[in-house]
């Protein structure tokens, strides 16, 4: 049987007391040696493997990993126990199949396979990077929408709100949260697609209570949109997180598990990582009753995703979850340089093709590394988006060899990666115009990765 | 066994993380009468300098760090008090580190506390979700030379602000080295608030804190 909210709860108040040190080095050392047992290999030659047993492995000991483990509440600081049985019984059951948006954009989210020639769901846009005025979230969300291959707009977060910087837990955090849902809306609108789900509900806010405040339909806010609920690295929840998902569940939401694992944390290596990309994604399943995933591995010292071991990390646990599961999982993509670089659409393209070819779908894009505000246009989603249709015509060998070519190109910036320039150096503030030095960028950018073998039309 | 050998094993459980093994090496340093100061500058130190490098390359990860520290601190405590009795130790720097109220986020936080442990500072780590007032009052408490302050989001960053304001408002803004780190940081925002030190990663993190100490103590770095 299901396992109620009511159940998960009881759970976290229940289950076996442990301090989060003893938890976090039991997580670490077992990570570690499920990876021995099973033999999982991190091979850097080859950052888009294609070798479905050791997906197969990478699945099997994440499975273990959140059956042995459980989950960490740090709110009661217990042991949140799933048996087997009901982890494979959730698995069974769950969603194949989601459906978001209204009228004509209304589309269902269906699980994709590795090499599949189904176009990936795109979920476009700033992936809750910063900006500083209403004015520029209006126009980057105007912006996204006009995207042809867009499924659902990932908005940004605003620092401010009437000039004001947001604090959190204030007043001003709800109104943020307010406002980002309203001004979208009327930007989707704007732009001909009001039907269209916003699927990181909602990027300003970060405390159960602005959220839910925000989750009104008075503001905008639909049960036909997707609502983000983190993950604490690793494998950890605490109560304002399930206040959300409890929350935003009882109002018909789609939530989504959200997970980041740390390469270099307490999951550790490239092997333990991908495992617990597994086990997180069965976190979600399990603590949230999650309908789809959001999914962002990152690199403990670069705090992107571009890097070799990451895009192995990304690859594999794709496969893994693809090959093992109907989980509708979407990886997001981090990259380290900011737009109007070349480096950022190297480091878009190759995480893009190989995580498509993996058979998962995607948000795109977290441009310098989601951190620095304003830095961001519709390009990068936009060009995302281009290379994500054509990477369904390749297989993962090709890619392999592709990414192969393209890693070389920035893998020794991405300890100090160019930023680029800013929304308001590259685009028109009032009509969202690019500059034509950057589409001229990127007209060159396609060329060469044509020539590489990935040619964007 | 020679003064070298014991120091080695002293590494050895240090770089292994072995906590018990560190204390128990210590312990014999100074049963054996050899010099203590001597193995925290010979044994303890370099062993510090290697972990950092390591984790910076990430040939080891955040649970080999943080044993690794531990076991320091365990070996450290040991051969300190060895020392007391003789002259005072005066450690590398007070550090009150938290992330700030409204964010739950600590893998970046734990890095640096871990590092910083491991490179000789004395630590008070006040977790998570932390309202400014309760980092000051501890910092005024220890007598911390450091107030490192971590947010991971852009919703929550405004936290940091929020501590150097009250300690202006407090008329001691000038008793403290306040750096800021956390995923959505930036040099910019360190400058625009008033910190003395922005980082990215948490080993320039420690050296930055490194480097403000011995400013203001007046040791040429």
């Amino acid at each position: 049987m299901k396992i109620t909210m009511t159940e998960i709860v009881e759970r976290a108040l229940t289950g076996k007391p442990c301090s989060e040190r003893e938890f976090d080095i039991r997580l670490s050392k077992r990570a570690r040696e499920l990876v021995k047992e099973y033999g999982i290999f991190y091979d850097p030659a080859n950052p888009v493997p294609r070798d479905f047993g050791l997906a197969n492995s990478v699945f099997k000991a994440g499975f273990q990993l959140f059956c042995e483990l459980g989950v960490y509440c740090t709110s009661t600081n217990k042991i949140m126990s799933f048996s087997e049985e009901e982890v494979r019984y959730a698995l069974k059951h769950a969603p194949a199949e989601v459906w978001f948006g209204e009228g004509i954009d209304r589309r269902a989210l269906t699980p994709r396979k590795p090499e599949d020639k189904k176009p990936p769901w795109c979920f476009l846009g700033a992936a809750g990077a910063p900006v500083s005025s209403e004015q520029i979230l209006s126009i980057l969300v105007e912006s996204y929408a006009k995207i042809p291959q867009a499924n659902s707009i990932t908005t940004p977060a605003l620092t401010r709100v009437r000039g004001v910087r947001i604090s959190p837990g204030t007043p001003l955090e709800i109104l943020g949260a307010i406002e980002t849902v309203r001004i979208a809306r009327e930007a989707m609108r704007r732009a001909g697609r009001p039907g269209l789900p916003i699927m990181n509900l909602v990027a300003t806010a970060t405390t159960d209570s602005s959220l839910i405040s925000a989750l009104n339909s008075e503001f905008g806010a639909r049960s036909s949109d997707g609502v983000l609920v983190g993950i604490l690295a690793e494998l950890k929840t605490n109560f304002a997180l399930l206040n959300k998902a409890f929350y935003a569940k009882s109002l018909g939401f789609r939530i989504a598990g959200e997970l980041g694992p740390v390469y270099g944390g307490y999951a550790g290596g490239a092997g333990e990582t991908a495992i617990v990309t597994v086990a997180e994604h069965l976190m979600g399943l399990m603590v949230y009753q999650a309908d789809w995933y959001l999914v962002f591995p990152v690199h403990a010292i670069y705090t992107a995703s571009s890097s070799r071991e990451l895009l192995w990390v990304r690859n594999i646990s794709a496969q893994a979850i693809s090959l093992n599961t109907n989980l509708l999982s979407l990886y997001l993509s981090y990259i380290a340089a900011g737009p109007m670089t070349e480096m950022a659409l190297y480091e878009i393209a190759a995480q893009i093709s190989s995580i498509v070819v993996s058979g998962v779908s995607i948000e795109a894009v977290g441009v310098a590394k989601s951190r620095h505000e304003d830095r961001l246009t519709p390009i990068e989603p936009k060009f995302a988006a281009e290379v994500a249709y054509t990477s369904t015509r390749l297989s993962l060998q090709d890619v392999n060899e592709l990414v192969k070519q393209i890693l070389p190109r920035y893998e020794d910036k991405l300890k100090n990666p160019p930023l680029g320039k800013k929304f308001q150096e590259i685009c028109d503030i009032e009509t969202g115009r690019v500059s034509r030095e950057y589409l001229e960028l990127v007209t060159k950018v396609k060329k060469e990765l044509s020539d590489l073998g990935l040619p964007i039309e | 066994m020679s003064e070298e050998k014991y120091f080695a094993e002293l590494r050895e459980a240090i770089i292994a993380g072995d906590v018990q093994r560190a204390r128990e090496c210590a312990e014999k340093i100074v049963k054996e009468g050899l010099d203590p100061l001597k193995a925290i500058e010979e044994a303890i130190q370099p062993v510090a300098k290697i972990v950092g490098e390591k984790f910076e390359k990430l040939e080891i990860f955040l649970v080999d760090l943080i044993m690794s520290a531990d076991a320091m601190k365990a070996a450290a405590e040991v051969l300190t008090s060895a020392i007391k009795a003789k002259r005072p130790l005066r450690p590398a720097g007070k550090v009150v580190i938290a992330t700030v109220q409204g964010d739950i986020h600590d893998i970046g936080k734990n890095i640096v506390a871990a590092l910083l442990v491991a490179n000789g500072f004395e630590v008070y780590d006040l977790g998570v979700d932390v309202p400014a007032l309760k980092i000051i009052e501890k910092a005024e408490e220890v007598g911390a030379d450091v107030i490192a302050l971590s947010a991971l989001m852009t919703s929550t960053m405004r936290g940091q602000k929020d501590v150097i304001d009250m300690l202006k408002a407090m008329g001691i803004r000038d008793k403290y080295i306040v750096v800021v780190g956390g995923g959505a940081t930036t040099a910019e925002w360190a400058r625009e608030i008033g910190a003395d030190g922005w980082a990215e990663t948490a080993p320039e993190g420690v050296s930055l804190i490194r480097r403000l100490i011995e400013e203001k103590r007046g040791v040429k770095p």
